[in-house]
């Protein structure tokens, strides 16, 4: 028999050593000149912002709160004050198609001193123009138009009235119109008087009628067009009045964009708009208030086409690219959106109503976006990879992008996009995208792998310390001693659950760090000292671990049925680890076995029931081909084995447990009790080799409390995976324990090994004869599925010889 | 009338066939509520224009197409009845609106005869004066010469809209008729109204003491007004005077020498603005 010893307490807690720390409190630190284990992504943040080339965009991948924003903007930072700030972009007015507003750029700067500039010209031109239709040169020139129209068509109506009177007729009103009438003395002939007429001055009075009513019709076919005329005598003097005024004032405008060809041609229609529509410079005000309010709307309205929408100024252009972190990235957000606003219940948009998005602030520097937000928004995520790889902004809304919306809106002119994209997300979303959305790779090409943890050496311990120290400076903490720091880097350890390993997830480290500065504060200390790092520690989880706390209550009051002492044939402890939220604990679970006659299956009663997960059931399987393969190479195994994790309602995954299923039914085989002193962790082979598996920590110290509950016998102890060994970050009281001799805990490789530890009784070799020892644990089990076959077969052959009867 | 307040208690309001005279409502029960007056409507079925209608040939040239139709008699009583309904419906509106006391009637016969005899029981009639252009030489419907000649009483002819924007001009020739259209115009005048006064020296008034009489008046009424002395002898003079400045009404005394033979049309003619002859 093989003996295992229970491991050294020094190999169960890897302890730094404050005086490894050459300073006395961290204030005499400065912070790393380099990023704690992210080389990597160091590197590849500096190829990604380096690759000007289409697709070079970058994607952050690591758990959140590892410090990837940080990191990468640092760098971005550093690179965009070295860049040139892009150009100025804005919409300006398209005359020609009003419902395709136009994009200018101008060089940085100078957008927000081309917009007052507009501003102020509108401003001069509600002045300047109706001052020059009120000057009495031009007054003169337009009542000289209004006369000449006024006295053709009176004049016209003059003569025909005075050959009308010569005639003895005159014009009479109608509701509708004009009538010619005979008239004798100043009266208008009525039917009686007219028929005492002479029958030719009759004929005549007739004929002279028609005649002056064919002129009458004359004239009013003429007046149309002397109105038509009068119109653009008016027009063409109201053009020539305002181009004089407008010319000076844009010209001025127009002499210091010279260097814009672009906003030259701007100019220009805006200066044949003016002139086309001075009349909108020249409102009157209406007495009403409702007409006053609706003509000022509309007022605003129709002057607002000569503003400029800046959708991006620099007043600084020195102060480098943009840098723009988009915390809400929607659709509307990313690429803009135009809005509208309501007025007397109709929605009206312009120009001026578009706004710019992320994308517009960003463009010519870079984005910074969060996967995960960007993909729970709706058609954000297209739209983005739309943008990035038409290299240009084009504003619609969702609607009209999907065609779901037909009412008139605007069209913008694109504007061109040249921007870095550097998405952050979890590792699983960047394999996800990488697997499911074909373009992902083309476009986001350079992947920044974040590292969580780095190897715990001591060269890295001293830059841990140095990380610790910049943490607490740039969030003004107290300084740490260097025992506190020691603790800082021993939780590191086991945040990574390793202890050749430190955490450098700066979210974590960030919260121990300010929630040690509060109990060092509330202990009146002026530094962080171990013990502040370890009441931290404490109050973290004692304010999460009600679940545990009720769950080994449930075990001391024995309503969860976990024996710490005595043994039992077929039932061994098992150890699950729950997280819930943040935290996580091991949980004891009573694992067995039985075994009836079969043909070889090992049954997962958990899996049965659909509580357990595939790798669960994964492990189960291994047990049969580890039993099929060591029991079972001359004769089928004619055993059914039933596993049960008892009392599990909530379902298990992993093989973490298979060990201790193993270990069940060699206990059940053998007709071997286990000591219900141990509780057991590993996944196992089908070789039967123990094989690591994940919290360790919480599944010992989960253990360790429900022995401790009763009382520590000095028996009980956990069996780990070997190769678990140096995942051992225990706590103080575990090892303390340990230390006494009072709890012990096994490095098993092998389930002989396991089984021995736990029966006590040695697990056997085959000898020459190919046979087990006959009081090994192996040589009952043998035994017991060479009795299993040979009831099989008698069963068998019974049922045989029935049958030919 | 010499007493501060001009006493207008009833106004009656003239209207006939044309198409524009209804427009005149709303400004006629808008003065009406301004002065405390009852307003009576009367439309006058033209006798003249039916007669018109029933000549066998006559036809009628329409002012919105230029085309000829008929002008049947019946057709046309039908047409009168309904703008007189029209009418009353829309002084009913506009009176209830204003909380105006208000009546109506509608009777036939000669415009100006009607009109004349309607306003004997009034103390201002308004009717509505169109616009320059053709429909001013028509010979009947309102204003004729013959009508605003006919009435005895102050006639307030609108036009350009019906409203009273702007200054009103008020010529003032220190004549008792003068100084009742002072108060008139005073009684007229909004807070947004620029009034002015033109001292007219036709009257051979030494101007400082027309102004001193003008500015009397003005105390008594709290009014303040723009003196200007202007060397006005001809209705041409007046009317390119104001013709010149955003007028909005011209008030003037209908007795006044330069309306010699009562040329109205030589006053409406050259300007657009409203009118008020006051008797």
């Amino acid at each position: 028999m093989t003996t295992v010893a229970p491991l050294e307490p020094e190999k169960l807690c890897r302890k730094t050593d404050p005086a490894v720390f050459k300073f006395k409190t961290t204030d005499e630190l400065a912070a790393p000149d380099e990023w704690l284990g992210q080389n990597r992504a160091v590197e590849a943040v500096r190829f990604g912002i380096g690759m000007k080339r289409a697709g070079y965009n970058m994607f952050a991948l690591g758990p959140t709160g590892a410090g990837k924003h940080t990191l990468v903007r640092k760098f971005i930072d550093e690179q965009a004050a070295t860049e040139v700030f892009p150009d100025d972009w804005c919409y300006v007015q398209n005359f020609a198609e009003p419902h395709k507003p136009i994009a200018l750029s101008l060089p940085p700067g100078r957008g927000l001193i081309f917009q007052k500039d507009m501003e102020r010209l509108v401003e001069d031109l509600k002045i300047a123009i109706p001052a020059a239709f009120e000057s009495d040169d031009n007054r003169a020139r337009i009542d000289a138009i209004e006369t000449e129209f006024n006295q053709r068509s009176e004049k016209a109506f003059g003569d025909l009235q005075k050959r009308a009177g010569e005639k003895s007729i005159a014009l009479v009103r109608t509701p509708v119109g004009m009538a010619l009438a005979p008239v004798r003395d100043g009266e208008v002939l009525g039917p009686e008087a007219f028929q005492k007429l002479p029958e030719d001055e009759q004929k005549s009075v007739q004929a002279d009628i028609e005649t002056l009513q064919q002129e009458l019709q004359a004239i009013l076919r003429d007046m149309p067009r002397w109105g038509k005329e009068h119109r653009e005598q008016v027009r063409d003097l109201t053009q020539e009045i305002t181009r004089f005024a407008v010319g000076h004032q844009i010209s001025e405008i127009r002499a210091k964009y010279q260097d814009i060809p672009v906003l030259l041609t701007h100019l220009d229609a805006v200066e044949q708009d003016i002139v086309e529509h001075a009349n909108d410079f020249m409102a009157q005000k209406p007495q009403q208030p409702e007409a006053m309010m609706q003509q000022e709307i509309g007022e605003a309205a129709t002057l607002r086409r000569y503003q400029v929408n800046l959708l991006r100024d620099h007043a600084e252009p020195s102060s480098g690219a943009p840098v723009i972190y988009e915390n809400h990235p929607t659709h509307g957000n990313l690429i803009g959106r135009v809005e509208h606003s309501s007025q007397f219940g109709a929605l009206i948009t312009d120009f001026t109503l578009i706004k710019p998005g992320a994308l517009h602030r960003a463009n010519g520097g870079y984005l910074i976006l969060d996967a995960r937000k960007i993909l729970m928004q709706p058609f954000a995520w297209e739209e983005l990879k739309r943008a990035i790889k038409a290299r240009e902004i084009r504003v619609e809304s969702i609607g009209q992008a999907m065609s779901l919306i037909s009412t008139v809106s605007l069209e913008p002119t694109p504007i061109p996009l040249d921007v870095k994209v550097v998405l952050l997300g979890d590792r699983s979303l960047y394999y996800m995208l990488s697997a499911f959305d074909p373009e992902f790779q083309e476009i986001f090409k350079v992947a920044v792998d974040v590292e969580e943890d780095v190897e715990r050496t001591p060269e890295s311990t001293a830059l841990f310390a140095q990380f610790v120290a910049g943490l607490a400076k740039s969030e003004s903490l107290k300084p740490l001693v260097a025992n506190a720091v020691a603790r800082v880097v021993d939780h590191a350890a086991r945040l990574s659950g390793d202890s050749e390993r430190l955490s450098c997830h700066a979210e974590n480290i960030g919260d121990l760090l300010r929630e040690s500065e509060y109990w060092a504060s509330e202990a009146g200390r002026e530094t962080i000292t171990a013990d502040d790092v370890q009441q931290s520690i404490d109050a973290q989880i004692h304010r999460a671990d009600r679940v545990r706390e009720r769950s080994q209550d449930a075990i001391r009051r024995g309503t969860i049925l976990i024996d710490t002492t005595g043994d039992a044939v077929g039932q061994v402890n098992g150890l699950a680890v729950l997280q819930l939220g943040g935290f996580a604990f091991g949980k004891p679970s009573r694992i067995t076995a039985s075994i009836q006659l079969g043909k070889g299956d090992v049954v997962d009663i958990e899996r049965q029931v659909e509580l357990g997960g595939p790798s669960h059931s994964k492990g189960v399987m291994i047990l049969a081909g580890f039993l099929g393969g060591r029991y079972g190479i001359d004769r089928p195994l004619a055993l059914k084995a039933s596993l049960a994790f008892e009392q599990s309602y909530g379902g298990v995954d992993g093989d973490s447990a298979s060990s201790t299923e193993l270990y069940a039914i060699l206990s059940a085989l053998a007709d071997t009790p286990i000591k219900q002193s141990f509780a057991v962790t590993g996944s196992v082979n089908q070789r039967g080799q123990v094989q690591a598996i994940g919290g360790a920590n919480e599944k010992i110290e989960g253990f360790f409390d429900i022995c401790r509950q009763s009382k520590l016998t000095g028996e009980q102890g956990v069996l780990i995976p070997a190769s678990n060994v140096k995942h051992l970050m225990l706590r103080e009281d575990v090892v303390a324990a340990a230390k006494a001799g009072k709890f012990h805990i096994y490095p098993v490789e092998t389930i002989d090994q396991g089984i021995e530890i736990l029966t006590g009784t040695p697990a056997g070799k085959r000898g020459k004869n190919g046979k087990y020892p006959k009081n090994s644990i192996n040589g009952r089990v043998e035994m017991r599925l060479e009795a299993l076959a040979d009831a099989v077969h008698r069963f068998n052959e019974k049922g045989k010889s029935e049958n030919s009867a | 009338m010499n007493g501060p307040e001009p006493n207008i208690r009833r106004i009656l309001v003239a209207l006939d066939s044309s198409s524009t005279a209804i427009h005149g409502l709303e400004a006629a029960t808008g003065l009406a509520r301004r002065l405390r007056a009852e307003l009576q409507g009367l439309f006058v079925e033209d006798d003249e224009l039916l007669q018109v209608a029933a000549l066998p040939f006559t036809t009628q040239v329409n002012m919105t197409t230029g085309g000829r139709q008929p002008l049947e008699l019946s057709e046309l009583e039908t047409q009168m009845a309904r703008l007189a309904e029209a009418a009353r419906r829309r002084l009913a509106a506009a009176a209830e609106r204003d909380r105006i006391t208000w009546s109506f009637r509608t009777v036939r016969g000669r415009i100006a005869h009607e009109v004349a005899s309607a306003a004997e029981s009034t103390d201002l009639v308004i009717v509505q004066g169109g616009r320059q252009g053709g429909s001013a030489h028509a010979r009947l419907g309102l204003p004729a010469n013959a009508t605003v000649n006919r009435v005895t009483r102050s006639v307030l002819i609108l036009r350009d809209g019906n409203r009273v924007e702007g200054q009103i001009f008020v010529v003032f020739d220190g004549t008792a008729q003068s100084e009742k259209a002072l108060r008139m115009a005073v009684a007229l005048a909004h807070d947004s109204n620029v009034l002015t006064v033109l001292l007219s020296e036709n009257t051979g008034q030494n101007p400082t003491e027309l102004e001193a009489r003008a500015l009397a008046i003005l105390g008594e009424t709290g009014k303040t007004a723009r003196m200007e002395h202007f060397p006005i002898t001809t209705l041409a003079t007046l009317c390119t005077h104001i013709g010149k400045q955003e007028t909005g009404l011209v008030v003037m005394n209908a007795g006044n020498p330069m309306l010699s033979d009562g040329d109205i049309a030589s006053l409406l003619d050259p300007i657009t603005c409203t009118v008020l002859l006051v008797r």
